[in-house]
């Protein structure tokens, strides 16, 4: 276990590191014009120049390259010379937003996707089962930008016409002033992001759920005479849930570059928004901060993923 | 096929395939049991095969029949030993240079709805053979699977029909026919009817035995169902944890039983009549099969031996004529049995062998 | 128990041949049963006729340029906004209304047809193609070149898609090869996991071990024996893929990422309707009822496609 432990994370490793390289290689086959926007209009190439080395961008690429490895190690992302803040500081910021947002989201729709998906293969063919597979399908057809207009459109234009200032129409609202706020400026948000995925789970959940309860050993714990609801929850739920384990683990890994839709459209300054904008500022330190940031939280995804289904399933272990 | 019409086929009885001391073991990557574990499923066999000839190869599952025939017709590469096929050397042969020689001999599989792509019509599964080596043209190829069909009993007009479309029967009948289709010397043929229903059994065997009159086919049958090698066998080799233990002609392997596990195979045969069923001895062996990962030492079959003593933990008895046999019949045993002698340990009583007390 | 004769017919066959009876010559493959259980899918079918309507649609968009007179691009200021230059809801002129721009949304719908569509087809097929070859290599030959594909195949999905898209986009500026380029890159590897899972299990099959032992080289034996029992899955999945190209592509222009401006793309036009949604609610509802709209039937068509070639009762 702990051998298997070790070789996870090494793989995890290697494969951060190529991401490294890749997206440093990328980014230094363009020359960034960040010395001259600093030097301002009237620069000459000297001042650039001058600029360029203060800054160590006119070091070879492996050199660079090399101290961008040694300072992350450390924590210390970069720079960011628009806003003169350290990249750190900046997802350091936006980090929270974005943890608010996926994890309330992941909370719904977990229990909401998982919950139908039960319901669903429980009764098969039955009048919930059909509504709720209509609502699967319908909402996992859903692009979420759409899904978030209309939801501010109806849930907050329409309701606070109508006079219910129910739902604000953007914005974040710390959890440090209260979770009122924080609650009610995330709500239309977590619903844009989780009523689609609670879809895709309630697909996931009724048709895995469905494999397990057509196995013989289900049929043998009924015919042993358990409660149907016992042999519900208590067997056939439990390794229904693998498949859903794993896919969770794979989307929370790559939550962090999903929300950048939900973020753009209620003007939420999470890990999201905040790339988008720095692409329009051509702001590159950010940028590469960001994607390694939400690399290392796909990888780790990734392992922890692999570590719970060893531990659920002992034939992974062993090979 | 008795033995008389075997000699009638043949003119000399002349070695079609040679095997001495062929090994295979495979490597397995397992955390169970810590690290790295090689499995010797075949360990150092010598055996002949006579041109034909049908060679019964029997044993219990995990024996290593199949992995033997396999190394027999080089669809695995050899840890170690010699092939000899046509006096020709192919142990080590690359897989261009045994190309040729697939056209003389060839495989017939266990699972009729394995052996056949699904997704192929049955006359290209059955031409097969001829698209690969570059056989005839397109009208030519159709006009010997249909002949082929034929023969083994199939209806040509069916040539363009799927696999699950025919029966398990049919299914096999169908791998018969991709095997002959070239014509070989040699075909193996692993557990051919163990997945068929025992009434069709019977018409595949004798389908078999017929081509082998007709054609001047060798066979080497494997199975683990005694009844039906005898029926089809001219001599039969016994196997047990990868290694040989009795090799004779058929007559003399049932009545002439040396090695002590050929005997507690042989009784666990059904016998039809309920008295003599009663009457007989019944062995039944204690333990498991033990792994091939880790063979016991000496003989492996000591563990299991009601018979075994100390020289058989210490050294593994080599394989040749025993108790004044003739050269055809060959045992690896170091007590082996005499003409009707008792298999039951001293201080063994009646106990649960014997079945239902009366 | 020797029947000796060769042409003697055997009981089983006499019985199946009664059972079989009137059934043609011409073998029923595996491919003419799935199609016909296709057939029989009311909704599926019904799914297969809305994608083809919006496939004309977009083929002929001029047709509706034609019809109403306006181009996609062509602003009409003076008949198309109102006083205060916001777009005009549905009326006469201008059935679906206009945009901010006073262009028609209706054609602009119509030639966005043909971006979703291009797109999400073409870009599908070629991932797909790149995925199923590596997937094959990769399961087949195992060793040396299966451990690096893999690892490469791992690297590439964990890498957080929309990300990397916005960092790909900072470098290389957007637009549709920017687009197809990076949609692609990330697709193929799901597709080459998926095949390499599958060809590892096939290759362990009977009939795979039956064409080695009569000497089929190797390449004849990926082609003619894995492929086929491989290509059943890929269909599957690249029909289930089409609906998540065609959002992502949308996704990406809602982002400004993908096409700009003024090309019509429903994506785009979502993007542009989020300032004016309160008070054009058609140029948000339209585009994006395109969008859910041909999302919808292909994920019902690609279910029915699931369904045919592996039917499973109950379901």
């Amino acid at each position: 276990m702990v051998r298997f432990l070790i070789l996870r994370i090494l793989q995890g490793l290697l494969v951060l590191w190529l991401i490294t390289v890749g997206v440093f290689g990328l980014f230094f086959a363009v020359p960034s014009n960040v010395a001259r926007t600093l030097a301002g209009r009237q620069a000459t190439p000297h001042t650039i120049a001058l600029i360029n080395h203060r800054l160590g961008l006119d070091k070879p690429i492996y050199q660079q390259y090399w101290d961008f490895i040694k300072k992350a190690s450390h924590g210390d992302l970069g720079y960011d010379y628009y806003h003169q803040l350290s990249v750190t500081h900046i997802i350091g910021q936006a980090l929270p937003i974005t943890a608010s947002l996926a994890l309330g989201a992941a909370v719904l729709w977990l229990a909401l996707g998982v919950f139908n998906g039960v319901v669903s293969a429980v009764h098969p063919r039955s009048v919930a089962d059909r509504g709720l597979t209509v609502f699967a399908l319908f909402f996992y057809s859903m692009p979420s930008f759409f899904l978030g207009l209309m939801l501010l459109f109806f849930l907050y234009f329409k309701l606070t016409l109508a006079g219910f200032q129910w739902f604000p129409a953007g914005g974040y609202s710390p959890l440090a002033e209260g979770v009122g706020e924080w609650a009610r400026h995330m709500i239309l948000p977590w619903l844009t992001l989780a009523l689609v995925l609670a879809a895709t789970y309630t697909r996931l959940t009724r048709s895995s759920m469905l494999d397990v309860l057509g196995e013989d050993y289900i049929k043998t714990a009924r015919s042993k005479g358990l409660r149907e609801r016992r042999v519900i929850y208590r067997h056939a739920l439990r390794s229904a849930l693998t498949p859903v384990v794993t896919q969770f683990g794979i989307d929370l890994g790559q939550l962090i570059g999903g929300v950048v839709i939900t973020e753009t459209i209620f003007s939420l300054p999470g890990m999201g928004k905040t790339a988008i904008d720095a692409i329009n500022q051509q702001d590159l330190p950010v940028i590469i901060g960001i994607v390694l940031f939400a690399s290392t939280c796909v990888v780790v995804a990734n392992i922890l993923v692999d570590l719970l289904y060893a531990f659920l399933d002992p034939r992974v272990r062993l090979g | 096929m008795t033995t008389d019409q075997t000699q009638a086929v043949s003119t000399v009885s002349e070695t079609l395939l040679h095997l001495d001391d062929v090994c295979k073991h495979f490597h397995v990557r397992g955390h169970a049991g810590g690290g790295r574990a090689t499995v010797k499923a075949v360990d150092g066999v010598t055996l002949d095969v006579r041109r034909g000839e049908t060679l019964g190869l029997v044993g219990e599952t995990g024996c290593g029949k199949s992995t033997l025939a396999r190394c027999m017709t080089r669809l695995y590469d050899l840890t170690a030993g010699k092939v000899t096929f046509q006096d020709r050397d192919i142990s080590r042969a690359s897989r261009r240079a045994l190309r040729p020689l697939r056209r003389e001999m060839q495989m017939i599989f266990q699972d009729p709805y394995g052996s056949l792509n699904p997704r192929r019509r049955v006359g290209s599964i059955i031409g097969d053979p001829f698209a690969i080596h570059g056989i005839g043209d397109r009208k030519e190829r159709k006009d010997k699977v249909q002949q082929l069909m034929q023969r083994v009993g199939l209806n040509p007009e069916h040539y363009n029909r799927f696999p699950n479309e025919f029966s398990g029967g049919q299914r096999q009948r169908i791998g018969v026919a991709r095997a002959l289709a070239l014509q070989p010397r040699l075909i193996v043929c692993d557990e051919p009817v163990s997945a068929l229903d025992v009434s069709i059994q019977a018409q595949v065997l004798n389908l078999l035995t017929d081509l082998q009159q007709e054609f001047g086919l060798t066979y080497v049958f494997i199975t683990h169902d005694l009844s039906v090698v005898r029926h089809v066998s001219d001599r039969i080799a016994v196997m047990y944890l990868g290694k040989v233990v009795e090799v004779a002609r058929t007559d003399d392997i049932f009545e002439i039983t040396r090695h002590p596990y050929t005997k507690a195979l042989l009784s666990a045969l059904p016998v039809p009549d309920p008295d003599a069923a009663d009457s007989r001895e019944r062995i039944v062996l204690t333990g498991d099969l033990p792994s091939p990962i880790n063979p016991p030492s000496g003989c492996r079959f000591h563990p299991r031996c009601p018979k075994a003593q100390e020289i058989c933990s210490r050294e593994d008895p080599p394989l040749l004529p025993v108790l004044g046999d003739e050269g055809t019949h060959l045992t690896a045993c170091h007590f082996p049995l005499e003409v009707g002698e008792s298999l039951r340990p001293r201080a063994e009583a009646s106990g649960p062998e014997r079945g239902i007390p009366r | 128990m020797s029947m000796g004769s060769s042409d003697v017919r055997f009981d089983e066959d006499v019985a199946a041949e009664v059972e079989l009876g009137a059934a043609p010559v011409e073998g029923r493959s595996p491919w003419l049963l799935a199609w016909q259980r296709l057939r029989r899918d009311r909704v599926a079918m019904v799914s297969l006729a809305v994608i083809i309507l919006i496939a004309l649609i977009a083929i002929f968009a001029p047709v509706f340029t034609h019809f109403t007179g306006h181009p996609p691009n062509q602003q009409y200021i003076r008949q198309g906004t109102t006083t205060s230059g916001l777009p005009l809801g549905p009326n006469g002129k201008f059935w679906l209304g206009t945009d901010n721009l006073g262009r028609d949304i209706l054609v602009r719908i119509a030639y966005g047809a043909r971006i979703s569509l291009a797109v999400g087809v073409v870009a599908t097929l070629l991932t797909v193609a790149i995925g199923v070859v590596v997937g094959l290599a990769a399961g087949f030959f195992r060793g040396i070149v299966d451990t690096i594909l893999a690892r490469l195949v791992d690297v590439v999905l964990s890498v957080p898609f929309f990300l990397v898209a916005i960092a790909l986009v900072s470098i290389a500026g957007p637009g549709l090869t920017m687009t197809v380029l990076v949609i692609g890159f990330f697709s193929w590897a799901s597709v080459a996991r998926i095949v390499r899972g599958q060809v590892l299990s096939i290759r362990e099959r009977e009939y795979v071990e039956a064409a080695r032992s009569l000497g089929a080289s190797d390449l004849r034996i990926m082609f003619v024996d894995i492929l086929p029992n491989v290509l059943a899955q890929v269909i599957v999945y690249t029909t289930l893929l089409i609906p998540v190209v065609i959002v992502t592509q949308a996704a990406l222009s809602f982002l400004g990422l993908g096409l700009q401006p003024p090309t019509a793309d429903w994506g785009g036009m979502l993007a542009e309707s989020q300032t004016f949604y309160t008070v054009a609610w058609w140029f948000v509802a339209f585009p994006g009822i395109a969008l859910l709209v041909t999302t919808l039937a292909f994920n019902l068509f690609g279910d029915g496609v699931r369904d045919a070639f592996d039917p499973r009762s109950g379901r």
